[in-house]
């Protein structure tokens, strides 16, 4: 409270600026509420001196740190937050003006930028924490990023090395990197058991594990409805949706919280394809990091031009838990390896990204694809116009690669970008007429 | 005999086992002369440009090489290992996922990595890729990085420009080993015989991005500053270490591999910092130049920190952020005149 009180007197205009951006969001009242318990709780577990704390990188198997009671703090969730509320500038330039490149992590340098000018979590700060944990499934930032601040805090670090499925590998090399991933979780154990003096409890961790998945399938269960005519949710509240299973904090909140809204998406479509209200104009699925400080680009450009988001890569990486094969540790060790190497969809190759796409056009009935070239996200924008040709192709479908950054507003240009997504809608409206698609 | 190519941005590539399959290991290197328009068209302009330039040497060679192998390094080798598989015409691709850990778990890996290239090898070219083989090659590759540290060591008391220092480094890992080590040989009786090192050149440690064009070797040696240890893979990493010659010669190279100057797409972090220390108690320098080639992740993430460390150890430090172009930028020249000047 001391922090954000501070930083309120400190920075009354980016305050300000913080609470319109956020009222800008499709937030209900309780999302909102469980977004700031989740965040007050960071703040209050800092101060119980018993209570081992660790930072982690999105996609990181969380779940085997917190059965050892580590509590989860997630910068890149923070700095998510903070680009919805349309302060990441700040932060940013900061970090650059301590030597990070303009061309690095917009999520890191809003975190490190945050973090050293000691602003609150609330606004992308993340305090030093008791260890560090990383893996490289996504990007070499995720590991060095919280090795160097590991390095920096004299904290110890758990980097977690998931090879790389390349195109054209098969089974056999799949299950030689799901021995080595499950080798390294049994590391991972053995460096929890030293740095929280605690022993593995297996009971306890299949117990997490259970409801991380029950978490999991859920939202995956909600996506179903997304395919419905007009899908149940869009990307921009989807993308705040996520947030309590992305960060793993107080399951059975979360979990309650899902099955609500599982319980009202049914109520609403019960066995139909459409409701009343019928189709949207345009379903389009967008391929990359959401561009956080500009969720009017979905609410009011996009939509205003009849298109809406139905489904996205990006949201759709998280919900990874499945239940293994066997109640056993190991079984489930496997099973995460192989949910980390070749789940989701921000590791595929290109041949499983390709497949990924043409399951995705039929299920969810799309006009088109936003591809986002991600000036600081450079593993998820390599291979994007490969991917293009090969769904344009195939399917004929237009797809618009759009240049810009997920959390850094200085790489957004809105009059060129609004002039593409109107040739963007028209390339749509030819390709509807085309398939023979009601208009 | 034939060319085998290798996409590795740091030094994980196990050069002796294409030697030890009868090919002559190159690595790829791009052209910093030629437009990689041809690359451009797959891969965005923010991406690295080393990369976009080691594609467009694929794309217009690889029918001159039996095969072509990557190395996971930094990013842009998993990321475009896929674009490589469509797009660059190659009868043998071949992709070794090497750990980036440094520990037991990481070395039992790489062990078996390499003994899956090794049957791929086998199979596909219908060679033996023997014990006795490899271990002929690791004695053959250990004289060339003893005969380059002797080289190397030289920099720092002869005059040795730093463009002849790069071109030496170059075809070390880009020509047939048996005519590189006459080459060294007597490249090195050469240099010993060189006048003693120039009083109006200041001894400079670099680190950062691998240089791989022999025109910002000439910006540095316009500025004055002569480099006399580095950090690099294509540098010291590449002979910093000798390969165990008893035992098992697999685990010999995963031995060495685990021993190296660490690039920064490995961990732990120390690794690439101890050496960096080692070099500079070893060698007096005046200053560190650090030097990071645009949109180089890696390097620009763990500029900061080793900036701030190497800063408290007391040594003056440039930092520049250099674009991939042989064009020899003055206002980068005249940076370094003035960190000359400074130190």
């Amino acid at each position: 409270m001391i922090r954000i009180s501070r930083f309120i007197v400190k920075h009354p205009d980016i305050t300000i600026n913080g609470v319109k951006g956020f009222l800008k969001q499709p937030l209900t009242p309780r999302m909102f509420q469980i977004i700031m318990q989740y965040i007050n709780r960071t703040k209050l577990m800092k101060l119980f001196p018993w209570v081992k704390t660790g930072s982690f990188s999105a996609g990181f198997p969380v779940e085997i740190a917190r059965a050892f009671d580590v509590f989860p703090y997630y910068p890149e969730a923070y700095a998510a937050l903070t680009g919805s509320a349309e302060c990441t500038l700040p932060s940013i330039e900061h970090a650059e003006s301590l030597g990070y490149s303009k061309d690095l992590c917009s999520y890191m340098k809003t975190s490190i930028g945050a973090s050293r000018l000691n602003w609150p979590e609330d606004f992308g700060g993340n305090e030093p924490t008791d260890m560090y944990f990383s893996a490289n499934a996504v990007c070499d930032t995720h590991m060095k990023w919280f090795e160097n601040e590991a390095k920096i805090f004299g904290k110890p670090h758990f980097g977690l090395d998931v090879p790389s499925f390349v195109a054209g590998e098969g089974e056999e090399r799949h299950e030689e990197y799901i021995d080595y991933v499950e080798q390294q979780l049994w590391d991972l154990i053995r460096f929890l058991e030293k740095h929280t003096g605690k022993k593995f409890n297996e009971k306890k961790f299949l117990k997490i594990i259970d409801r991380s998945a029950e978490g999991s399938r859920l939202f995956m269960d909600l996506f179903e409805y997304r395919k419905r005519f007009p899908a149940n949710r869009y990307f921009e509240w989807v993308r705040l949706f996520m947030l309590p299973m992305v960060c793993q904090w107080n399951e059975n909140d979360w979990i309650r919280f899902y099955k609500k809204h599982l319980k009202m998406a049914q109520k609403r479509y019960g066995d139909n394809k459409v409701i009343e209200s019928g189709r949207e104009k345009y379903r389009i699925a967008w391929e990359g990091i959401t561009i956080w400080y500009k969720v009017d680009l979905y609410r009011k450009v996009l939509a205003e031009r009849g298109a809406k988001v139905v489904m996205e890569s990006y949201t759709d990486s998280f919900p990874l838990r499945k239940k293994p094969a066997a109640p056993t540790v190991s079984a489930t060790f496997r099973q995460i390896a192989r949910e980390l190497i070749s789940t989701p969809p921000y590791t595929l190759n290109i041949d499983a990204r390709i497949k990924y796409f043409d399951k995705l056009i039929g299920e969810y009935d799309l006009d088109g694809i936003i591809m986002l070239a991600n000036q600081s996200c450079r593993p998820q924008s390599t291979g994007l116009q490969d991917l293009r040709d090969a769904l344009v192709e195939k399917w004929g479908i237009p797809v618009l690669i759009l240049n810009t950054d997920h959390c850094d507003p200085r790489a957004y240009a809105e009059g060129p970008i609004n002039t593409r997504i109107d040739g963007f809608v028209e390339m749509m409206e030819a390709y509807k007429k085309r398939v023979g698609k009601a208009a | 005999m034939e060319r085998f190519a290798y996409y590795d941005t740091g030094h994980e590539f196990p050069e002796e086992i294409i030697m030890a399959a009868g090919f002559i290991p190159y690595k790829i290197l791009g052209d910093v002369h030629e437009p990689t328009d041809p690359a451009d068209r797959y891969v965005h302009n923010y991406i690295c440009p080393f990369s976009r330039s080691a594609l467009t040497e694929g794309l217009a060679h690889s029918d001159e090489w039996a095969g072509i192998a990557f190395c996971h390094g930094c990013d842009t080798t998993n990321n475009q290992y896929d674009i490589w598989k469509l797009h660059v015409k190659a009868g043998f691709l071949y992709w070794i996922n090497t750990p980036a850990n440094n520990n037991k778990t990481a070395k039992q890996f790489h062990v078996r990595e390499l003994k899956r290239f090794i049957d791929h090898l086998e199979k596909k070219f219908k060679v033996t890729i023997s014990s006795e083989k490899l271990s002929e090659a690791i004695r053959t590759s250990n004289r060339i990085k003893d005969l380059m540290r002797q080289l190397a060591s030289l920099r720092a008391s002869k005059d040795i420009p730093n463009p002849d220092y790069h071109a030496i480094v170059r075809k070390s890992i880009q020509e047939p080993k048996d005519d590189l080590i006459k080459e060294l040989e007597s490249t090195l009786k050469d240099w010993k015989k060189r006048p003693e090192f120039p009083k109006d050149r200041v001894p400079v440690l670099m680190t950062g991005s691998d240089i791989t064009y022999s025109e910002w070797m000439e910006v540095l040696e316009n500025a004055g500053l002569r480099i006399v240890r580095d950090d690099m893979s294509l540098g010291e990493r590449y002979f910093a270490e000798t390969i165990p010659e008893n035992g098992d010669p697999i685990e010999a190279l995963v031995d060495y591999n685990s021993r190296i100057p660490q690039p920064p797409t490995r961990l732990p972090f120390e690794a690439r910092l101890d050496y960096l220390f080692k070099c500079l108690r070893e060698t007096p320098v005046k200053g560190v130049v650090y030097q990071t080639l645009k949109f180089c992740e890696p390097h620009l993430l763990d500029l900061p920190f080793m900036v701030d460390q190497i800063k408290k150890a007391g040594y003056k430090v440039i930092t520049i952020e250099r674009e991939y172009t042989p064009v020899i930028d003055q206002q980068v020249v005249s940076r370094l005149e003035t960190f000359r000047e400074i130190i």
